[in-house]
């Protein structure tokens, strides 16, 4: 399979990496070979196959909406790599 | 000999009797650890043993009753233990303390176990050679020019050379049993849904599974009991009673109905890996078990399967590591999406971005139907093909790795060549079931080979008294 530099950047883009030319031009070569190998894959009759998430068949589990102890604010913003006054810091977004 | 050599089932007894207090076997680790590290080609198989926090942790420990009676346990530096970094192998994360326990170290503590140290491993579990590991490779105490298996490299390596008592490790697509099968341990892979994945971090949701990597099948059962059973936290957690495992150990395998599979017997599986392989089933079969060869017909199509999905669900799993809500902050920007992006590619290693990106690009808009519904179609073929051979046979058994350890560095540059190497071990992880790996032998340049013995959902109890009968004879 063929895919373009642009997909390249594309993907990144969407995966929020940013990668340099060489890392592009090595991702483009071994994305293509493993997706040729991914079209094994159509050498199956699927259409009337239905898809599988999870094998147990698990449902949604619910619980009652009452209130349970939960991590301390300090407790969470003292993880994040920046934070003030138990906010989190980032960028300005608006 | 030092503790550190010992096995959990020898442990119990002189740890019950007040022979042997937990502090003793930390010592003794610790002092093994530390010799390790002197040698010129070190296993290098801990991202952290702390002793003052072991000790801490043992300083509280009163009780006779329990199960593993202060037995420390070491950890594959991807589950939460709490006060303690985990790392996951990933300098993104470098810097992180777990602020909360996994449910499977929570469970581990009320039967007794000590979290001790934080084992390597490939960064967030993707690998299969331990070689991408920010902290450095591991390597095998049976060679160590040679990998130790991945991605629970750590786990095998340290349990196997006597760096540890045992672990737990976790596996997606072979992590625990490809591992256990180049360093001659034993690892079992849980049923998806008996260990809590609350506290294990995220890989592929819909086949992680943390399981023990020990020195015996008995120590295998004893700390499965230890960490299995429902969590709430855990919306795939499975509402089963955890059965006594060690119990069934020494039971005989008389009429048992055992499968094997044409498929993992073909192209591509090592002379040598065969012929070990091949004496493991002799064993069961003298052991009274009755062979039937048997067909898993999709299996050739479980790499691809496997590796859609899995990468697919690592690229939405592992977006929530972008430097702000925690983990490591390489640089400051004054865009947001900047941020993530110079952030995130700072701190995840070659590996991870080739997953996040191949499964960014098959969830895609205009590749979806094309990669991620059919590989999750083609899964549905895999679990059947499972389940028509359970109605079968009780057990199935095939090799773990189509090849023993293999030199470090030499498939580092050729990825798809390294993912073919699942080939036996992924298909498990499609269908949710339970598996682990024995060791069934040596090749000529003395690299251990490993059984793969899968049971049917929740018949761990299968394996445990299957893998002894092969355990009891290659001893």
């Amino acid at each position: 399979m063929k895919i373009s530099k642009n997909t390249i950047r594309r993907v990144a883009a969407l995966a929020r990496l940013k990668l340099s030319e060489d890392e592009e031009k090595e991702i483009q070569i071994q994305l293509a070979k493993i997706l040729d190998y991914m079209d094994i894959l159509s050498e199956l009759g699927l259409e009337n196959v239905s898809p599988t998430a999870h094998t147990l068949g698990f449902t949604n589990k619910t619980r009652k909406d009452e209130i349970h102890e939960s991590f301390a604010v300090e407790k969470v913003a003292e993880i994040a790599p920046q934070w003030k006054k138990d906010h989190i810091v980032v960028p300005r977004i608006v | 000999m030092g503790l550190n050599e010992y096995t959990i089932e020898q442990l119990r007894p002189l740890l019950k009797g007040g022979e042997v207090i937990p502090m003793d076997i930390i010592r003794d680790l610790g002092q093994a650890i530390e010799k390790d590290n002197q040698h010129a080609l070190p296993l290098n198989t801990y991202v952290s043993f702390d002793i003052d926090h072991i000790s801490k942790g043992i300083a509280s420990f009163d009780n006779r009753e329990t199960l593993l009676l202060g037995i420390p346990i070491a950890v594959k530096d991807i589950i939460n233990v709490v006060g303690t970094k985990t790392t996951c192998a990933s300098k993104i994360l470098q810097d992180y303390v777990s602020p909360y326990d996994a449910t499977a170290i929570t469970y581990l503590r009320q039967n007794g176990g000590i979290p001790a140290g934080k084992l390597n491993m490939d960064e967030f579990a993707m690998g299969s050679t331990n070689e991408n590991s920010a902290f450095g490779v591991v390597r095998n105490p049976y060679n160590r020019e040679k990998i130790p298996g991945g991605s629970s490299g750590g786990a095998a390596s340290a349990v196997a050379g006597g760096l540890a008592v045992a672990a737990l490790g976790s596996d997606t697509g072979g992590s625990i049993r490809q591992p256990a099968s180049m360093c001659a341990v034993f690892g079992i892979k849980p049923t998806y849904g008996r260990v809590s994945r609350y506290g294990l971090v995220a890989y592929a949701s819909s086949f992680d599974q943390i399981g023990p990597v020990t020195k015996t099948v008995m120590d295998g059962a004893l700390l499965l009991e230890a960490i299995s059973g429902y969590d709430t936290k855990d919306s795939t957690s499975a509402e089963e009673r955890t059965p006594r495992f060690s119990s069934n150990i020494g039971r005989a395998i008389k009429d048992v109905r055992i499968g094997v599979p044409e498929e993992y017997f073909g192209e591509g599986l090592d002379e040598e890996v065969r012929k070990n392989v091949e004496k493991g089933i002799s064993i069961l079969k003298d052991a009274g078990a009755i062979i039937k060869p048997i067909h898993l017909t999709y299996t050739k199509y479980a790499i691809a399967t496997y590796y859609i999905i899995a990468t697919a669900e690592a690229s939405s799993n592992l977006a929530r590591f972008e430097g702000i809500r925690y983990g490591t902050r390489f640089v400051d920007t004054e865009e947001l999406i900047e941020l993530y992006e110079e952030n995130r590619s700072r701190g995840f290693g070659d590996e991870v971005k080739r997953r996040i990106l191949l499964g960014t690009f098959t969830l895609s808009s205009g590749y979806y139907d094309a990669y991620y519904l059919k590989a999750q179609k083609a899964r549905t073929l895999i679990c059947e093909d499972f389940k028509g051979a359970f109605k079968e046979v009780d057990i199935i058994v095939t090799p773990v790795s189509p090849v023993p350890a293999w030199d470090i560095g030499k498939m580092v540059n050729d990825p798809l060549q390294m993912y073919l190497a699942d080939v036996y071990t992924v298909p498990v992880n499609l269908a949710g079931l339970p598996a682990a790996s024995v060791n069934c032998g040596k090749t000529s340049e003395g690299l251990p080979v490993g059984l793969q013995i899968i049971a049917n959902h929740f018949r761990e109890d299968e394996i445990f008294r299957t893998a002894r009968i092969v355990e009891e004879v290659v001893r």
